[in-house]
């Protein structure tokens, strides 16, 4: 429940937006995201706001994140903070890229000149890539 | 003092990076202006104007196309004696000597960080499987303890010795 609360306060607190779209982006029932938007505004943490528009039809109403909201956000994506993010295979692959690190070392190889060879390899890629999408944006230039 | 990516090949895996980061720390505002004005005559484009209480300044190396990021206050660093016995100089090329974080503190900074990625998580694993008795066990503790990082770092060693 508190991650699904941090979910809709982190969807809405920089974009406040309506039910409909809060559902659309949060792609779960619209029946579970009516239900909680109740209990949030009930605890403080959401309130709806009348959204006047020139259109016909009912006020669409806004949902926002109240100052007691962005609290709860942000002492929620502290706890995350708290949680190890990685899973199984990244450790893995660090385990091995530690150990072929440990190996180079061993060999007397130059793990800077390695990492500079690999570093400019990528950033050729990266400025290969970022001159063909100019000139695919811009072709006359 | 060079902190991040960069000091990575020293004491972890190899890995890219596309920014450089250096973690300073300056008392007066005159000196840092001075620091400003230097860089921008090396080509450097800096957006802000000199703030001692920045926690970070961005940079921009127009010649080489790299961002650098500038750290008064790097998370979970603490500027003092111990931080510069345990720093050390790495050989970055041929007649290229720079200071870096020592493998402690690097790993703390990587678990401090506010916006903490899986990548720095993976960087840190590895280097405590490539620094496994280089470190400093008790000087590593009491950083982690004094961030209240202990939990982290040792969930992190549980899950790097179970693989």
């Amino acid at each position: 429940m508190l991650d699904e609360k941090a979910a809709v306060l982190k969807t809405i607190h920089a974009n406040p937006c309506g039910i409909r779209e809060l559902v659309e982006k949060l792609h779960w029932k619209p029946e579970r995201v009516i239900s909680l938007l109740k209990t949030m505004q009930e605890e403080g943490l959401i309130e709806f706001l009348g959204n006047h528009t020139p259109n016909r039809g009912r006020p669409k109403k806004l949902v926002v994140a109240s100052t007691l909201g962005a609290e709860f956000l942000e002492t929620s994506e502290e706890c995350q903070k708290k949680a190890i993010q990685i899973n199984h295979n990244d450790i893995k692959s660090a385990v091995y890229q530690a150990n072929l690190a440990k190996k180079l070392e061993e060999y007397h190889v130059s793990l800077f000149q390695r990492f500079w060879e690999l570093n400019s390899i990528a950033l050729k890629i990266r400025n290969s890539i970022t001159v063909e999408n100019t000139s695919k944006i811009s072709p006359d230039f | 003092m060079l902190i991040g990516g960069l000091v990575l090949p020293a004491y972890g895996q190899i890995r890219t990076t596309q920014d450089i980061d250096i973690a300073i720390t300056i008392k007066n505002i005159e000196t840092l202006r001075h620091v400003f004005e230097e860089l921008r005559k090396k080509n450097f484009e800096i957006p802000t104007t000199p703030n001692l209480d920045a926690a970070c300044i961005y940079l921009f190396d127009r010649e080489n196309v790299v961002d650098v990021e500038i750290w008064q206050r790097p998370d979970g660093v603490t500027f003092d004696k111990q931080l510069l016995q345990k720093r050390t100089r790495l050989p970055l090329a041929e007649n290229l000597l720079a200071w870096a974080i020592g493998p402690e503190d690097f790993i703390i900074n990587k678990l401090a960080r506010k916006d903490r990625r899986v990548q720095d998580e993976i960087d840190v694993i590895s280097v405590l499987v490539r620094q496994k008795d280089r470190l400093d066990e008790n000087y590593l503790v009491r950083r982690a303890k004094e961030f209240e990082m202990l939990g982290l770092l040792e969930a992190l060693r549980k899950k790097a010795k179970t693989t």
